[in-house]
Parts: C-alpha cells; sequence; structure tokens
C-alpha cells in the first residue's frame, strides 16, 4: 500500500512539475520524494521507476495512439526502433531508470543521515 | 556502506541526465539531447498530431487591429477574412508560420549561408559560396528599397509581425519537430527574411550560367565546336511569341567592340549542380472563343525541386479591396501563383542569362584596375558561425560589376584569378508589389503595371481574365547586350564589356490576344530570330512544340483538356531520336533477349506512363548514347566543361553522322552515328536486363525513376516519400524526373463565378507528424485535382471544418 501511495506521488507530482519544467525535474520530484519515503532502498527504486517512468508511458501512449503511429514510424527508425510500441516502452524507460535511479538516492540519502 | 548505498544511485542519475541532456556525437552523426527529444511533455511525441483539428476557436493576438474570421476547408486550406490590409498580412504570416515555420527559417538559413550554424563545418564551403554571391547583400539592400514603397513596406513589416506572434506563442513543447532534432530554436522574423527568401528563389531560377564551361570549351576547341556544341539558338524553335511576329521598334545604345576572352581554363566545382535541364515549368491560356464556357481558361504549373514540406502553401486571402486564391511563398506575404474573380496569372522561368562573370585585375590589397584608373575595392567581413567550431571570418570583395566571388581566398582548383559576378539578383528590387498589384488585379492594364514591378528571376507571365483577354510577357530586367556578350569570361578592366543598359520593359517580349487564340510558354527562346535584341539563355524545346499542338486544333477546349495536358506523357525527345535508333539497327544479329526488347520500342507510342517499360528501355539507352557521343568532354575533370543538351545532341547526331566528335575515342575504330547508336542499344538494353535481374521486379518507369519527394534536409529520410508512382520526364509536358516536377497543378475557368482546380505533391501541414503532411501526393500522382473552394465571404457551408476567429 506505502508503495502504491509513493508510486502515484511520484508520478502525480511528477506530471505537474513537467509541464513547467524540463525533463529532468523528475529526477529532483523522485529523490525528494524517495527521501521522505520509508520504503527500503529497492522499493523505492521500483517506485521512482514505476511512478516516472509511468506517466511517460502512458503520456506517450496516448500521444501515440491518437496520432496513429505516424509519427513515431517516422522517428524511431531513426534510432533503429521499428516498432512505434518499442519507442513507447524505450522513451518511458528513460524516465524509469532516471526516477528510479534518484528515488533510490534520495530514500539512501536518508539512510545515511538516519544513522 | 550506506555512503555507497547513496553515491552510487544519486551519482547513476546525475551521469544519466548529464548524458540524456546533452548533444552526442556518434561519428558524423549528432544525436540531439535524447530525454528532451523522447519526453512525451517537450519531446518529439508533442508534435503527434491527433488526426482531428483541436485547436482554439477564439485566439487574442496583441498585432491585430480588428477581427479575423480564417476558414480552413476539408483540406485544411486557410481562408481568411480580415478587415484590413494590416491584419490580412500579420494573419497570412501567422498562419503560415503555424503550418510552415521551420521551413521558412531553414531556407534563409541556407539562402543567408548560415546552414554551418546548423551543421557545422561540412557546410563552410557551402555558406561561402552563398555569402560570396552576394545573396544576403542583395537582400539587404532590397529591404530598403522595399521600404520606399510604404504600401510593400506594410505588407512586409505587418507579415513580420504575424510571423513572430507565431513564434512567440511556441514553447519548448510546440516547437517544429526539427528544430528537437537539429537541437535549435528559431530567431525572430524580419522582412530582411522575407526579401532572402525571395533572393533564394531568385538564385535557383536565374542563378546559373555556362560562362566558365563555354571559355574553357572556347580556348580548347575553338569557336566553330563552341557554335556547334552550344548554339544560342537551334533550329526548330517554338518560341513564346508566335513566329512571325513583328517587333516595330528600333535597337538603340548598343556598341559591339573588338573583344578579346580570357586565356586560360576555369573551373567552377561549387557551382557545378546537375544540369538544369530539369528546371522548368508551363503555363498556358486560352481565349474564350475557343473554350467549351466561351470564357478563357488559364494553366500554370511551376516545375521545382520536389520537397517536404513543399515550396508552396495554398491559401485564399481576403480584405476590403482584395479577394484572392493560391499557391504562396512560405516566407513571402502576398499569392505568387493565383486568381481573384476577375483576372488568373501564372509564371514559368524565363532562362534568360542574367549573370557575367569579369576577371580582376587587383592592385595591391585595395583597389583594381579600370580604364587605365585604379578603383577601390569596397570589402564585407562576413562572420559564418559553425557549430561544434570556431567563426570563420571571410573577406569579400566588392567591386562595381559586383563580388570577387573567386579569388586568393577562395580560389578555384588551381586557378586563383580573381572573378567578380554581376548579376540583376544582385540588383534593388521589389517583386512583392508584382504580385500585391497582381492579387488586386481587374484587368490586362492592371496586369500591365504589375509586371513594372518585376526585375529578377525573369518569368513568362500568362495572364487571363474574365472579360476575354490573354496575354504572356516575358518580365525582367534584362541586360541589352552586343552578340556574344557574357557567353565568355569578360575584362572587368574595360568599359567596353559592360552591359549595355537594359531592355525597356515594353519592349520585352509581350503579345496580347495573339490571332492563334491561345498564349503559351514552356522555358523555350521567347521570340523568333527577328526579335531585334541579343539574348541567351537556357530554353527547352520538346515541350512547347507538345503544348503548341495540342493547344493549336481548331476545337473548343474543356478544363478537362487543361488538366490532361498538364500530365501529358507524350515525349518529343523519343519521338525524335528513336525511330532514328531503330531503323540504325542491325537487327540481324540480335540476341533473343535484345530482340524482345526492340519489339517493344517498336511498338511504343512514346508515351512516359508510370507502368511503361519501353519508356525506361529508352532512357538507358540515351543515357549511355550522350556519355558515348560526348566523351570529348569528359576527361576534363579538372575543368569546367558542359554537355550539349539533349535536342543539340539529336540534331548533331542526325545532321553530321560522321563528324569527329562522334566517334568514341577509347575504341580502336571510328565510330559513326549509326555505330554509335547500335552501342547504346545493347548497352542500354543490357542495362535493363541487369536491372531486372537485380531487382526482381519489372522496370516499369516509375520504378526505375523513383521520383523522390525529399524533405528539405535529405538526410531525414523518414521525412520524405521516395518511389511515388507517376510517370513523366523533363522535356515531357508532365515534367517529372526524379528529383523535380510539377510543384503546383493550377487549372483556372474564369467563367462567371470563377471557378478553379489544383493540387500540390504536399499537404498543407509542414509537420511530418500530422496527418496533413503529405494527403496530396496519391492524387498529384494520378493526375488528379482538387476543385478549389473559393469564398466570397466567411460562410459555413459542408467544405468548411473549421472556423477560428482572432481579435486583439
Amino acid at each position: 500500500m506505502r508503495f502504491l501511495i509513493i508510486t502515484l506521488a511520484i508520478a502525480l507530482v511528477s506530471i505537474v512539475v513537467q509541464f513547467f519544467l524540463p525533463w529532468w525535474s523528475l529526477a529532483f520530484v523522485a529523490f525528494i520524494i524517495g527521501y521522505l519515503s520509508n520504503l527500503t532502498g529497492w522499493a523505492a527504486f521500483g517506485a521512482g521507476l514505476l511512478g516516472a517512468g509511468g506517466v511517460w508511458f502512458a503520456y506517450a501512449m496516448w500521444l501515440n495512439i491518437g496520432n496513429e503511429s505516424l509519427l513515431a514510424n517516422k522517428i524511431g527508425p531513426m534510432f533503429f526502433i521499428p516498432e512505434p510500441l518499442l519507442l513507447v516502452v524505450v522513451s518511458a524507460g528513460i524516465a524509469g531508470l532516471v526516477g528510479a535511479l534518484a528515488a533510490a538516492g534520495g530514500r539512501n540519502l536518508r539512510g545515511l543521515l538516519a544513522k | 556502506m550506506k555512503f555507497v548505498k547513496f553515491l552510487v544511485p544519486t551519482l547513476l542519475a546525475v551521469v544519466l541526465v548529464f548524458v540524456l541532456n546533452t548533444e552526442l556525437k556518434l561519428g558524423e552523426i549528432k544525436v540531439p539531447p535524447l530525454g528532451s527529444l523522447l519526453s512525451p511533455f517537450t519531446g518529439f511525441w508533442q508534435n503527434a498530431e491527433p488526426k482531428q483539428i483541436n485547436w482554439d476557436k477564439d485566439v487574442k493576438l496583441d498585432g491585430l487591429t480588428g477581427k479575423v474570421t480564417v476558414q480552413y476547408d476539408s483540406r485544411r486550406v486557410p481562408h481568411i477574412f480580415a478587415e484590413n490590409e494590416a491584419d490580412l498580412y500579420y494573419m497570412q504570416g501567422y498562419i503560415t508560420a503555424k503550418d510552415r515555420l521551420w521551413q521558412m527559417e531553414f531556407i534563409t538559413h541556407v539562402a543567408a549561408g548560415r546552414a554551418s550554424e546548423l551543421v557545422g563545418e561540412v557546410a563552410l564551403k557551402f555558406d561561402r559560396t552563398q555569402r560570396r554571391k552576394g545573396l544576403a547583400y542583395a537582400a539587404d539592400k532590397a529591404v530598403s528599397y522595399i521600404n520606399e514603397s510604404p504600401t510593400s513596406k506594410l505588407v512586409m513589416e505587418s507579415y513580420a509581425a504575424g510571423v513572430n506572434a507565431y513564434i512567440g506563442s511556441l514553447t519548448d513543447a510546440s516547437l517544429p519537430v526539427e528544430y528537437k532534432l537539429i537541437n535549435y530554436k528559431p530567431e525572430l522574423w524580419t522582412p530582411f527574411k522575407t526579401a532572402l527568401l525571395l533572393k533564394f528563389m531568385s538564385d535557383g531560377l536565374s542563378g546559373m550560367d555556362k560562362d566558365f564551361e563555354y571559355t574553357n570549351a572556347l580556348n580548347l576547341f575553338g569557336k566553330e565546336m563552341v557554335d556547334l556544341l552550344y548554339p544560342d539558338r537551334s533550329s526548330g524553335i517554338d518560341p513564346i511569341i508566335p513566329l512571325g511576329t513583328a517587333y516595330n521598334f528600333p535597337v538603340e545604345g548598343i556598341d559591339t567592340p573588338l573583344y578579346e576572352i580570357p586565356k586560360g581554363i576555369f573551373h567552377s566545382s561549387i557551382f557545378d549542380g546537375p544540369e538544369r535541364e530539369n528546371l522548368g515549368s508551363n503555363n498556358w491560356a486560352v481565349s474564350g472563343t475557343r473554350t467549351n464556357t466561351g470564357f478563357p481558361m488559364l494553366a500554370s504549373d511551376p516545375h521545382l525541386g520536389l520537397n517536404l514540406p513543399s515550396i508552396w502553401y495554398e491559401i485564399q486571402l481576403t480584405a476590403p479591396g482584395v479577394n484572392t486564391y493560391g499557391a504562396t511563398l512560405p516566407g513571402s506575404p502576398c499569392v505568387i501563383i493565383g486568381f481573384n474573380e476577375d483576372v488568373a496569372w501564372g509564371v514559368t522561368n524565363a532562362g534568360m542569362d542574367v549573370r557575367d562573370w569579369y576577371k580582376i585585375e587587383l592592385v595591391g590589397e585595395h583597389k583594381y584596375r579600370y580604364e587605365g584608373e585604379e578603383r577601390s575595392i569596397t570589402y564585407r567581413y562576413d562572420t559564418i558561425r559553425i557549430k561544434g567550431g570556431a567563426d570563420y571570418i571571410d573577406t569579400i570583395r566588392f567591386t562595381h560589376h559586383g563580388p570577387v566571388v573567386y579569388d586568393e581566398r577562395f580560389p578555384q582548383k588551381g586557378n586563383a584569378t580573381p572573378l567578380a559576378l554581376r548579376w540583376t539578383a544582385l540588383e534593388p528590387s521589389n517583386e512583392l508589389m508584382t504580385f500585391y498589384t497582381l492579387n488586386r488585379a481587374k484587368g490586362h492594364a492592371d496586369y500591365l503595371e504589375a509586371l513594372n514591378y518585376y526585375f529578377c528571376p525573369g518569368q513568362n507571365f500568362v495572364f487571363a481574365s474574365h472579360t476575354g483577354d490573354i496575354a504572356i510577357r516575358q518580365q525582367g530586367k534584362f541586360p541589352k547586350k552586343w552578340p556574344e556578350q557574357g557567353r565568355y569570361i569578360m575584362d572587368g578592366s574595360s568599359s567596353k564589356y559592360e552591359w549595355q543598359g537594359y531592355i525597356p520593359f515594353e519592349q520585352n517580349p509581350y503579345v496580347l490576344n495573339p490571332p492563334r487564340g491561345f498564349v503559351s510558354s514552356t522555358n523555350q527562346h521567347p521570340t523568333d530570330s527577328t526579335y531585334p535584341y541579343y539574348y541567351a539563355g537556357y530554353y527547352e524545346y520538346d515541350r512547347s512544340r507538345r503544348i503548341n499542338e495540342l493547344l493549336g486544333v481548331d476545337r473548343k477546349y474543356t478544363v478537362d483538356d487543361m488538366k490532361q495536358f498538364q500530365t501529358d506523357n507524350y515525349s518529343y525527345a523519343a519521338k525524335d531520336l528513336l525511330p532514328f535508333l531503330l531503323e540504325n539497327l542491325d537487327t540481324t544479329n540480335l540476341e533473343a533477349s535484345h530482340q524482345e526488347i526492340y519489339a517493344m520500342l517498336k511498338d511504343w507510342d512514346y508515351v512516359y506512363t508510370a507502368n511503361s517499360k519501353p519508356a525506361t528501355a529508352f532512357e538507358m539507352m540515351f543515357d549511355t548514347l550522350m556519355i558515348l557521343v560526348w566523351d570529348e568532354l569528359q576527361p576534363y575533370d579538372e575543368k569546367a566543361l558542359a554537355r550539349p543538351n539533349a535536342y543539340v545532341t539529336i540534331q548533331f547526331l542526325k545532321a553530321q553522322p560522321n563528324h569527329d566528335w562522334v566517334d568514341h575515342k577509347s575504341t580502336e575504330g571510328k565510330e559513326d552515328a549509326a555505330q554509335l547508336l547500335n552501342i547504346a542499344f545493347k548497352l542500354g538494353a543490357e542495362n535493363y536486363l541487369d536491372w531486372k535481374a537485380n531487382y526482381g521486379k519489372e522496370p516499369e518507369w516509375w520504378r526505375y525513376k523513383n521520383t523522390t519527394i525529399a524533405h528539405w534536409v535529405p538526410s531525414l529520410k523518414a521525412f520524405s516519400r521516395q518511389m511515388v508512382e507517376i510517370g513523366g520526364n523533363r522535356h515531357i509536358l508532365n515534367a517529372t524526373d526524379g528529383t523535380h516536377g510539377a510543384s503546383w497543378r493550377m487549372v483556372v475557368s474564369l467563367e462567371d463565378n470563377v471557378k478553379a482546380w489544383g493540387v500540390y505533391p504536399g499537404g498543407p501541414s509542414g509537420n511530418p507528424g500530422s496527418h496533413s503532411y503529405e494527403p496530396f501526393i496519391d492524387a498529384w500522382a494520378k493526375g488528379e485535382y482538387y476543385e478549389l473552394v473559393f469564398l466570397k465571404e466567411p460562410q459555413q457551408t459542408e467544405q468548411i471544418i473549421f472556423t477560428q476567429t482572432f481579435t486583439k
């Protein structure tokens, strides 16, 4: 349950923040929420992955469906990604990985300070 | 341990963010910051437009003075209704930028010699060429000239303000996708950029000459060969102004001096483009006495490089005093090719040579010799910014002739002779006023007035009016020359070689309501040889013969005829050459596979339909033949040399089959035309069979031709459209080869309530992520047209799919 709440918190706050700030602002969101959470390091990692990555996945997916994959079919091959869905996953992977590492970093900073 | 557990993920996150936020260089390829590019909040996903329009219905724009309504029809063509002219051109700028901002800016960057800013040092030589040719310098001068007219100043500035209003509304997320991929941002639009765009068109349409090639040929082969290879006029010309038209004016003020041509061999590697035989256009108008409606019909299809986003943008512009519809150039206000309720007009390129080179005798760094005196050189220091490198400062000298394009700082291969360029495109001009006036023209008098504003690039303006007039005039500032002046590089130190002034506009080739009942132009010679002035240029022979044959029948023409003629695939070159080839062919020992090709060609009707196989075989033979005949012009790869055009080649082979130049030098014996044709047939047939074996497909013409509508950045192949299934070729009315073709086809019937049809190979949106990016290509390829929606006032009909209102 706690995991779910933290994941959702990362997702929601990162959405709001990314409408105003560059994409990497999601790292700060994940770091801070990771710090405030009392999950384990790996759980924080997972929450960052799903929270930040999930947002990108859902948003990219939604845009891609509305566009009937027209643009993804043109951009993907430039990066050797022939499948629009795979391009959505790769995009989400970027946010997910950054979010996961930042959340774990934040969580472990708390661990470090708490000794 | 705890420290490590904190440090490792945190550090990894920082490094990852850094890497994903940096432009990376993988070998030659630059990868934009991947995090921003792939973010659905700001990256390319934001350019993945939904199919349905979901824009705001009411928009506030500070720069407006009144209310503007923009209606989109079912093809998403905008129809702008403004209450005054400032608002009209403001909205034209805004709406055009909304669809085409990236291309407008990219083209002006290219014109100004600023490509290095985007792609790095690879473009430096190109940029230096652009600057040394003086396009930005000319655009600068043009702006001051344009500002002298309050009308054109208002139009240019309103347009720029509208473009900037759109740029101001952009966010990281809504930037066109090319900015994201190449990783840069748009800058503000200015009237200077509009002038640059018009100079870019001048460059494309008048920026060619063969002065170096002809000078080399003269020095190497002598005058007799030059006249044979590159005649100013060949026989069989069907000029724009009907044969036999009398020119009743005396030629004054032209002195032909005794002249000499500079010795030496010149190279022009940077100007070596492909032969521009594929550039051109068709236009014509048929008098109401010869149409089924009783009113004139007008057709215009400019053949340009085929690009995506398209060079043209369709629009309707309405304000008090003007209601016009047609093709516009993104970056320039007004309609360029179009119509209104009363008149229609179209253009083809004049091709007249308006570019000459002068050899400069430098005296030290700061002077050059002229008429025995020393004249001062003006210097211009151009700073070229280079992505990922230090700035490059080029020093460009200017003489009274024009910019010194080549000198020791920018030498030709093995030749640092300073050469200055005189070119009408570099002179101040205000072509915009031509289009502004045409957009409002009521009749023939307005048409003539409009044309007088027009200097460069020379165009054949065809015209038709509801009141029944048809006319055509070759318009531009054309230099008066003594015979053969400017064919070769000239001595820049003597006044003998100066242009002799300009031909008065009323003496430009012109005809109104000729007895034959139609006017036409297809880039051929404007006149027969009785025209009093000397001129030379780049002229076409085949399309003119075809269209005049089609329009010369005594019958009533229809709109469908006009469409059919624009997409006509009949080849005069094939008709001229193929029977000659076949009758010279030794068919006694043909292999079975070659026999089949022979039979196919014998039955061919010279029509280049998309699926024609004989067209492919014939093209392969023709290409081979050109190489065989002109082998004398091949080995000089250190020198500029030009190959005669296809028309001259065919005439030459027929008239002088035993000429020494027909012989292929690398073989033992001496070939005559018949032997050469036999070799060309064999090699062409082999080529045909090889192609078939290699690709495992039938060599249908469209497959072999591979018509490609390329994105402006050719490496962005995914934004291009390849293998368009379309017939035609250069020298054919449907002048579509692999890279060039009809960039806008328009047919106008000037009946009561004017009707018009049009199509272009692209779509309104410049966004490769939009479903409106290239929706017209298939119709264009099939030769289909859309009926154009010409509204008298804003109205809600089933043709209108979306309406926006803009207010202050």
